[in-house]
């Protein structure tokens, strides 16, 4: 069941979604080679705390940390850890925050350093990915316009869009009805209406679009060690469009 | 965080076809178009049904470490399979 939200929830969850995106900008401040993810994942609880949220994500199905720290290869649901960072990394930042009895959920992936052009350029898409799926989100339009945009866009570059994991309806819950591809055809799908709130969230390899889960049960990987960048925003239907909650 | 899509472990229900409404669990996926379920009892692990990912809907997903058994290809019974059909967690839904 979808379960559509009022506009003053819409603003609980603007609030809650704010705070992710603190914790976001303090965390891309020391992204730096040397650092290592267990670092960032603490510093991200201690924001979160502060600011009065309690970390999603940690204890979700076990996830045993704050944040998913995925790096290089890694999809997502990378577990922090005694990895150092190293320039030439990329590193993808997840992270939810419950304020108020709401969700907020956003992913940002970042260059370590001086990476290469083709990792440059794979943050650049999954980026225009997420404005051009973000950009779709108006009632009447349906979540295959959606997926559509985030592929035809990401293919027509080149790489490849991740089919194992996808978007997501959120609000009380971090994951409530419906799933969000990032794949599908025009004019098929849920019917957009005011009141959704979407986590959306397009995961893209350079390589192949096919991915595997490693030994802990979490961290999934790209089949062929390729590349893989992931942006997402938790973004509301209104009558007059999209309105992203985890920016200002 | 994103939630599992149609991979294995994905609890699903059929859009389309003769079996519209039934629920399964993905167990494999085949190629870009296709995915095998089962249901633990006319669908089985061993004999599972392929079906076009269009015509399936993810309601849900298993405990992550069946999921990854049948990643594997590790033993997933059948019996396992219909008890998640059984117990389908609404906290997922």
């Amino acid at each position: 069941m979808i379960i559509r939200k009022t506009t003053r929830e819409i603003q609980q969850m603007k609030e809650a979604g704010l705070i992710v995106w603190q914790v976001h900008q303090e965390l891309a401040r020391v992204i730096e080679p040397g650092i290592t993810t267990r670092e960032l994942d603490a510093l991200a609880e201690r924001l979160i705390r502060q600011a009065g949220g309690i970390p999603t994500f940690k204890g979700y199905h076990g996830y045993p940390a704050s944040i998913c720290a995925s790096v290089n290869e890694v999809v997502v649901h990378g577990i922090p850890g005694d990895r150092k960072l190293a320039e030439g990394d990329i590193i993808a930042i997840d992270l939810g925050v419950t304020y108020g009895g709401w969700v907020g959920d956003s992913a940002y992936t970042h260059p370590v350093g001086k990476v290469s052009p083709e990792a440059a350029r794979l943050l650049e898409v999954t980026r225009i990915a997420l404005e051009k799926a973000i950009a779709r989100c108006y009632p009447g339009n349906r979540l295959g316009d959606v997926g559509h945009a985030v592929q035809s866009y990401v293919e027509s570059q080149g790489f490849s869009v991740v089919r194992d994991f996808v978007g997501h309806g959120v609000g009380a819950r971090m994951h409530e009805a419906p799933p969000v591809p990032n794949y599908g055809q025009p004019g098929t799908g849920v019917l957009l209406r005011p009141g959704m709130v979407l986590a959306i969230e397009p995961m893209v390899n350079v390589g192949t679009w096919e991915v595997r889960v490693l030994d802990d049960g979490w961290t999934a990987v790209t089949a062929d060690g390729s590349y893989s960048a992931h942006f997402e925003h938790t973004v509301a239907i209104t009558e007059n469009g999209p309105e992203i909650l985890t920016k200002p | 965080m994103d939630q599992p899509g149609l991979r294995p472990g994905a609890i699903v229900r059929s859009l389309a076809g003769r079996d519209l409404g039934s629920l399964y669990v993905v167990v494999r996926v085949l190629d870009e178009r296709f995915v095998a379920v089962a249901n633990g009892g006319r669908r089985t692990v061993a004999r599972p049904k392929h079906k076009n990912r269009r015509h399936l809907e993810v309601l849900g997903w298993a405990d992550p470490s069946l999921a990854l058994r049948l990643e594997r290809g590790a033993k997933v019974t059948d019996e396992e399979i219909a008890k998640v059909l059984d117990e389908i967690p609404g906290e997922s839904l």
